[in-house]
């Protein structure tokens, strides 16, 4: 599903090669940091445009949908861009438009409602009880019921990284020109273990992944180190637009794909490893040797 | 029907027809030359259309694979080439031995199953006769010597 929503981003490629998985995955990497996901300065978007969909209860991870209606990929490795029309492509993930999920954890409509009114406050109380007691006031809830959260603050910041989260994955699958997005300084939208490897599986799924081997572990990981030193140079990039940032994401990624070079600074790494230690048992020896 | 066990059942079956392959190939590649060879690669061959058939489903409902499988590929293929370095009769009371303790499994599985994964548990039931075959093909394989 998300494949046909990222071939429809990129419809002017047909060419089948590694470098339209590496352009592929570029683009997507780009719209992952750069999707509007905005820091508390800005959460009144957040309450506002999720309404509807966030406070659902049962959330299942919709692999029955998707299985019904995607198009079962073949096990070969290189992923091809059917030619999907736009139309069929259009029609299949409106289709699966409101069915996609991730696995949250399940708050009640009270709670939930709270916590979107909490955002609004986070910006001046910060991450905390206060915040939550500000929101449970806003939402015209007693604010007793800070006290039945089962985690207190970190349901806070878990409720708001889900919902980014989310709002990327709706935003991915109505296929909107993510480039365009407004973006204020982006949060970091996965430090849970958890977030970061939905964050990564969507990152590559979106991209066309096929493996289901190690390399499916192999290439999270890769991607898992690409995001978070890209993020970490957006946080202290100041050129306009996050040029360099994205500039340093391209030569990431394209290190990524040049295996050559990566397994070349994988052995100096090593000889450098392995001279320290010499250095450092020969010393030791000396020394116990005179003592 | 929790998906999240949906979701372990299709990692173990498919390592657990990874290893199956991998036991094999370990067999075949003693008894390449001998009459079993046939027999042998028949069932990797069904052994196969079975992995195939999970790897879709890893793929379709992007089931996070087992860590594992290199371990299996190796321990597959050194179980299948030990059983049958020691003889015919060991890789056959190897072979049914596997294909038992898989058929049970399956049989488990698909009582866990309900009526959400209908598609499902009947592959897995199929499945389930053919390593029944394979493994009453081992046993008379194996009495005949």
């Amino acid at each position: 599903m998300y494949r046909t929503a990222a071939k429809r981003l990129l419809s002017s490629t047909t060419v089948v090669k590694s470098s339209d998985a590496r352009f592929r995955l570029r683009n997507l990497q780009t719209i992952v940091t750069s999707t509007g996901i905005c820091t508390s300065a800005n959460p009144q978007s957040i309450s506002n445009q999720n309404p509807n969909n966030q406070n659902q209860i049962p959330r299942t991870k919709p692999n029955q949908s998707d299985s019904t209606a995607s198009s079962s990929p073949t096990s070969s490795s290189s992923s091809r861009p059917t030619s999907f029309t736009a139309d069929e492509a259009r029609r299949r993930h409106h289709h699966h438009h409101d069915e996609r999920r991730i696995p949250r954890v399940k708050y009640q409509d009270e709670q939930a409602r709270v916590l979107h009114a909490s955002l609004c406050h986070v910006m001046k109380l910060g991450w905390s009880e206060e915040a939550m007691i500000a929101g449970a006031r806003d939402a015209g809830v007693s604010p007793a019921i800070v006290g039945s959260f089962p985690r207190k603050d970190a349901a806070l910041v878990e409720f708001f990284m889900d919902e980014c989260l989310q709002k990327l994955i709706d935003r991915i699958d109505s296929g909107e020109e993510l480039q365009n997005l407004a973006p204020s300084t982006p949060s970091n939208i996965p430090t849970s273990f958890k977030q970061r490897a939905i964050l990564l599986d969507e990152i590559w799924h979106t991209a066309g992944d096929e493996g289901s081997d190690i390399n499916w572990y192999v290439k999270r990981t890769v991607v898992g180190g690409i995001y978070s030193t890209t993020e970490i140079y957006m946080l202290t990039d100041s050129s306009p637009d996050f040029r360099d940032t994205w500039s340093f994401l391209d030569d990431r990624v394209k290190d990524a794909f040049d295996f050559k070079k990566t397994i070349q600074e994988a052995q100096y790494l090593a000889e450098a490893v392995g001279a320290g230690m010499g250095n450092s048992l020969q010393g030791f020896v000396k020394r116990v040797f005179q003592g | 029907m929790r998906s999240k066990s949906v979701e372990s059942m299709i990692r173990v079956d498919h390592a657990g027809e990874y290893a199956a392959v991998c036991i094999y190939h370990g067999q075949g590649v003693v008894f390449s030359r001998t009459r079993d060879a046939d027999k042998i690669q028949e069932m990797q061959e069904h052994e196969r259309v079975h992995f195939r058939y999970f790897n879709n489903l890893i793929l379709q409902r992007r089931v996070r694979p087992t860590l594992f499988l290199p371990v299996w590929h190796v321990a597959g293929v050194a179980l299948g080439y030990v059983t049958a370095m020691m003889g015919k009769k060991a890789a056959m009371a190897c072979t049914a031995a596997v294909e038992e303790v898989i058929c049970d499994h399956y049989s488990n599985q698909v009582a866990q199953l309900d009526d959400s994964e209908r598609d499902l548990s009947d592959k897995i039931l199929q499945f389930c006769a053919e390593e029944r075959e394979h493994m009453e093909t081992a046993i008379s394989c194996g009495a005949e010597e």
